[in-house]
């Protein structure tokens, strides 16, 4: 059973990820904070004696959960999201090439000035604008795996859905990313 | 083969790529502005008061309960108050009990008394069952 001090330090650590998460998929920040309040809160209540190697699966299978009752009670769809999904399915990605999108760092690492921080937070706005057009089902797996460090059978568990769909989903929305960024003229 | 292969470096190149987004992403979750940041902290002790109050021997050692989240008695009062109140319910139910048992022995003694009266008088018992005796008792007292 985890302890007090066990859920205080996990909920700490996703805290800020887990915000960030709710507010790509509801793209409200009042809402994303009432997300993650009601996440811990049903984590702490009803899963509060678990083990605190469970804890990371179970949150993030409850916040998705959250996130999906918000959307049910507001009635509200990302057409974003929708037309997004429609362009990529079905869709052959063949002539994309990853090595077009992974530039090397230029030069040796120097202090930024204040147009680079200005560029840079450009940079991470418009990533994060990218992440929150992902369909839902593509960015879920995509932060899962590679944000919140869950193995695929962790993922398909939050998820709820196969360990192949979780492989085709991060596949799917790193190709979306990776295209989209490269279409925006962004190097990461 | 080549297939095999030409999937584990898109792999490869896959994690990489989301290893740079997981960057951005981090320094972002970093950049969270002072009040979020607050806001997220409450919400975290209010999760963690959610565990304790499924422990009633933890409960008692939580103290006041903070206003912002609405509540205005403390939790150690509140029990006070149940304890108080259901001793004193035991006090008055453990009263009532010794009234009626108190009761119940002076009636047995006060029949006692009369049964070995009655035993003891000169008179025999079956003359306390004839009606005639009894009209004569009345008539003469």
């Amino acid at each position: 059973m985890a302890s007090s001090a066990e859920l205080s330090q996990f909920l700490e650590g996703v805290e800020r990820r887990a915000f960030k998460q709710s507010v790509y998929a509801v793209r409200d920040d009042e809402a994303a904070l009432d997300i993650v309040q009601d996440a811990m809160i049903k984590l702490a209540e009803r899963y509060g004696d678990k083990p605190a190697a469970e804890l990371p699966m179970l949150f993030q299978r409850i916040l998705q959960n959250t996130i999906n009752d918000h959307f049910r009670r507001q009635k509200v769809r990302s057409t974003w999201t929708v037309l997004f999904s429609s362009l990529s399915t079905g869709e052959d990605n063949e002539e994309f090439d990853f090595l077009e999108s992974l530039e090397s760092e230029p030069g040796s690492a120097k202090a930024e000035s204040a147009a680079d921080q200005v560029e840079r937070a450009q940079t991470m706005a418009l990533i994060e604008e990218e992440i929150a057009k992902l369909p839902a089902r593509q960015r879920e797996a995509f932060l899962l795996r590679y944000w919140e460090d869950l193995d695929v059978a962790e993922t398909a568990t939050a998820m709820g859905c196969s360990e192949g769909s979780v492989k085709t989903h991060c596949s799917r929305a790193t190709h979306a990313l990776a295209h989209a960024l490269r279409a925006k003229g962004i190097k990461i | 083969m080549k297939m095999r292969r030409h999937t584990a470096l898109e792999a490869g190149l896959e994690d990489r790529f989301a290893g740079r987004i997981r960057h951005v992403l981090d320094e972002s979750a970093r950049k969270l502005p002072a009040e979020r940041v607050h806001q997220l902290e409450l919400a975290r002790k209010m999760a963690l008061r959610a565990q304790r109050s499924d422990h009633p021997v933890a409960q008692w050692a939580t103290g006041p309960v903070i206003a912002t989240v609405g509540g205005t008695a403390s939790e150690g009062s509140r029990f006070a108050r149940f304890g108080i109140s259901t001793a004193l319910v035991v006090l008055a139910a453990a009263g009532l009990i010794g009234i009626f048992q108190v009761e119940r022995q002076r009636h047995i003694d006060e029949l006692a008394e009369i049964d070995s009266a009655m035993l003891t008088d000169d008179i025999p018992i079956s003359a306390y069952a004839d009606h005639g005796f009894n009209a004569f008792l009345k008539e003469h007292k």
